[in-house]
């Protein structure tokens, strides 16, 4: 096998002990990063590349590449224990994840999504190792009409987010796109609803946002209701999933891995949306859809999975063309370049080490990773006995430090904290707070597409959708998807109505 | 009894040596705490990368830290905003030059002045905007696809980072002086244009050097032209503009300036000692990896420069 005898000597490069102490602690400083609120991968990784140039090139590599998806690993943690999203990406697994750990299950829920984690993040490795030259040449056929039709795609999955109420969630969803049209138009620099104000040009951070809505908001509402319901959170029963939890997570970790990757390939990718698909994919294909917002367990694995298989997925276009796809991408390719190497499709012959034992590393860092956090669930898990009262502000002093750190900007705080205020009252008005993040991610980058696309199309104008294979394969989906429900309606009332003509 | 005038003088004189002594002493002190440098942009872009460069050897000429702190928004206005309100003390450093110094105040109204409101202390480096089409477009030079673009007005597209930023500008300048006329597809960033031109999505894509030496390498897009003065040592075949005869001449500027009424002294000692870290073999090292194409200028010669951009770009962008 030509693929294997590489990998092996990238083996040979990252089993070394130095390397393999820099896989451990990259994946821990990772796990850190991504458990504690508002601290991201990005800003750890601009601390620490100048302590990396001393390093070996192979070494820092590691290191880094360690870091950025040891923090995927731990961002599902705070959104299972605390319902607070780190991320776009980690907004669905809140959805179930929080209930799981609800009813006890924490221990279930986190072991789930870290498998799920180290599964899509082994997949997506594998795929980046074998098929990354023709994938990038694919992504990059990937346009502005084609990201249109995806994300009109994705749209018609909030639906499946909405929980008890449809018309409560699509209002909600509704709220959540006129607050993504807040900021700067990027097509045309034309300011919307700022009122003056430099800071909302960039529109309302998803941050605050997120952090906002979901935990700050959770947190004001159990406060007022532990009078009656004593402990809001059960105490955890076991900590690894059961058998049945297995059975049921099995094939959401395959479609997660495969979706995941998929998704993080293209330019401009978005883990978030990669989450989303798979939500919305699982809840179709479940036989009991409306245990999904109760905990149900696919909802975190296919979800966890997704967005880990594709952050591995962005290390294509770094590695093969150069093309950062996001900032913590963009930090790595100033890692490469400050040790002489040169993303792109010269790499893999004139840095065969690099490639190979990144490609290496990342497998050890995978199986690493699930190891340190296995013991880590119970400790997380005994997080959760400490009595609400102490715990609470604690999460909320954890909350508002990272709504800081972000941008170091004090408004960020008081935007989390306003929105912590409407989550509660969302709360209290039985409205999700899901279907209003995902509106706001989506719409604009929906309409942002949606421009690019009609400027690129020029005289043709709309054809230009249909016109285009991917695009247009992308749309009949999103076609079939939505009248399909209509059809299965009315072919069960007519059956209905001949059984009751009949008798 | 009335104050004579000697009095008088001699009061604001003794205030007048006073300040100056004052100012001299603060200068001899300075800098006696560690030094804020301000970059309005999330880490991962080029002011954020020479900002650390920088940061990373300066301590042992300034003789204390510069701390590299991350404004982020509106395109580099909150930074440069944090930086204009500030003491004017040389403590509080913002990182300037770029887009939001010298386009984005002719797109929007901005409650200070980029350029006047701040003093210039170094230039370190520029960042060259290039045009760059794909490897296999018709178009063999940058005189070919004018002539092309001239004969079919609103047809071709180009990609740049961003709606106001310099990229942009770069190319209303050029429209203005050729009388050519193309689209415009605003992208977020060097990396998604530069995707959509090796898609094959537009025609043309704006971009600097350092973001796109990997897919010239690879083969996949090539350089027309470059909007700089002179030719890029490392890139001797690209003409520039003013060669082709056209008379734009924009870059992508990085020093550091102070806020507006940081004493003179102050000014000079930071721009002395940073001097020495420009010279510093570590300092230029880094930089050559990451293809930071280095180009000093002093205090003077940087406001200049900024001057010189700044109503270049204005003459020709309707607000």
């Amino acid at each position: 096998m030509d693929t294997l005898a590489p990998l092996f000597h990238g083996f040979a490069v990252a089993l070394t002990p130095d390397n393999l102490i820099y896989v451990l602690l990259g994946s821990l400083v990772g796990t850190v990063i991504g458990v504690l609120p508002g601290l991201g991968p990005t800003a750890s990784i601009a601390l620490l590349l100048p302590v990396t140039i001393g390093m070996d090139m192979v070494s820092s590599l590691i290191f880094l590449a360690g870091i950025y998806y040891g923090a995927m690993y731990g961002g599902s943690t705070t959104s299972i224990l605390m319902n607070i999203p780190g991320e776009a990406a980690s907004v669905v697994t809140c959805i179930d994840g929080y209930q799981m750990a609800r009813q006890g299950r924490a221990g279930p829920a986190l072991g789930m999504s870290a498998f799920g984690s180290f599964a899509g993040g082994t997949i997506g490795v594998a795929a980046v190792m074998l098929i990354s030259p023709i994938l990038a040449e694919t992504a990059l056929k990937f346009g502005p009409p084609e990201m249109f039709a995806l994300l009109l795609f994705a749209f018609t999955c909030i639906g499946s987010l909405t929980g008890k109420s449809q018309a409560r969630g699509l209002l909600v969803a509704c709220i959540g796109l006129l607050l993504g049209s807040v900021g700067t138009d990027e097509i045309h620099g034309v300011d919307r609803f700022t009122f003056g104000t430099l800071y909302l040009q960039d529109g309302i951070g998803l941050v605050p946002l997120a952090m906002g809505l979901f935990g700050m908001g959770e947190i004001l509402y159990n406060i007022e209701r532990r009078e009656e319901t004593g402990s809001v959170l059960k105490t955890p029963k076991n900590l690894l999933p059961t058998r049945q939890d297995w059975k049921d997570s099995g094939w959401p970790i395959t479609r997660g891995s495969l979706l995941g990757f998929g998704i993080g390939i293209l330019p401009g990718g978005m883990p978030a949306v990669a989450s989303l698909l798979s939500y919305a994919v699982e809840r179709r294909m479940a036989k009991h859809p409306d245990r999904f917002g109760k905990g149900a367990i696919e909802a975190v694995a296919g979800p966890e999975t997704a967005n880990n298989a594709a952050t591995a997925g962005g290390f294509v276009p770094l590695l093969t063309l150069g093309i950062p796809t996001n900032s913590v991408l963009a930090l790595m390719l100033a890692a490469l370049m400050l040790h002489g190497v040169t993303p792109g499709p010269l790499l893999l012959f004139k840095w065969p080490d690099v490639f190979w034992g990144v490609i290496a590393s990342m497998y050890i860092g995978n199986v690493m990773l699930l190891i340190l956090n296995l013991p880590l669930i119970g400790l997380f898990v005994q997080l959760l006995k400490v009595p609400y009262r102490i715990l609470s502000p604690l999460i909320i002093m954890f909350v508002l430090l990272g709504a800081y750190a972000l941008n170091n900007s004090h408004i960020d705080v008081l935007a989390t904290v306003l929105f912590g205020v409407v989550g509660y009252l969302m709360k209290r008005f039985g409205l999700e707070p899901a279907p209003l993040i995902l509106a706001y991610v989506l719409g604009p980058m929906l309409e942002n597409n949606l421009s690019k696309a009609l400027i690129l199309a020029r005289s043709s104008g709309m054809s230009i959708f249909i016109t285009r294979p991917i695009s247009g394969i992308l749309l009949a989906l999103t076609f079939v998807v939505l009248v399909y429900p209509i059809l299965q309606w009315l072919i069960g009332r007519r059956a209905e109505r001949s059984r009751s003509s009949a008798a | 009894m009335k104050p004579s005038a000697v009095k008088v003088l001699g009061f604001f004189g003794c205030l007048a040596i006073a300040l100056f002594s004052m100012a001299n002493a603060q200068a001899q002190d300075f800098p006696a705490k560690p030094i804020e440098v301000i970059v309005g942009f999330a880490p991962g872009g080029g002011t954020d990368s020479i900002a650390r460069a920088v940061a990373d050897v300066a301590q042992k000429y300034v003789g204390q830290p510069l701390v590299v702190v991350n404004k982020p928004g509106a395109g580099g206005i909150i930074g440069a905003q944090y930086v204009n309100s500030a003491a004017p003390d040389g403590y509080t450093v913002l990182v300037a030059g770029g887009s939001e110094s010298v386009s984005t105040p002719h797109f929007k109204e901005l409650p200070f002045s980029p350029v006047d409101d701040f003093e210039p202390v170094i230039r370190f480096m520029i960042e060259r905007i290039n045009f760059y089409v794909k490897s296999d477009s018709p178009w063999k030079s940058m005189q070919q696809f004018l002539a092309d673009a001239g004969k079919n007005p609103g047809k071709y597209t180009y990609a740049t980072s961003g709606v106001g930023g310099l990229h942009h500008a770069t190319v209303q300048v050029l429209e203005k002086r050729t009388g050519v006329s193309l689209n415009h597809v605003p992208y977020k960033g060097g990396a998604e244009t530069l995707a959509a031109l090796a898609g094959g999505h537009v025609d043309v894509a704006m971009a600097s050097p350092n973001e796109a030496f990997a897919l010239v390498e690879g083969g996949r897009v090539r350089p027309l032209a470059t909007a700089s003065i002179q030719r890029s040592p490392t890139e001797p075949d690209t003409p520039t503009l003013r060669e082709l005869g056209i008379d734009v001449y924009i870059e992508n500027q990085k020093g550091f300036v102070c806020p507006k009424g940081t004493p003179k002294p102050i000014v000079q000692k930071l721009h002395d000692s940073l001097k020495k870290v420009f010279d510093d073999l570590q300092f230029r090292a880094n930089s050559e990896k990451l293809k930071l194409e280095l180009a000093y200028l002093n205090p003077e010669d940087f406001r200049k420069a900024l001057k010189t951009m700044f109503n270049q770009i204005g003459d020709s962008v309707k607000k």
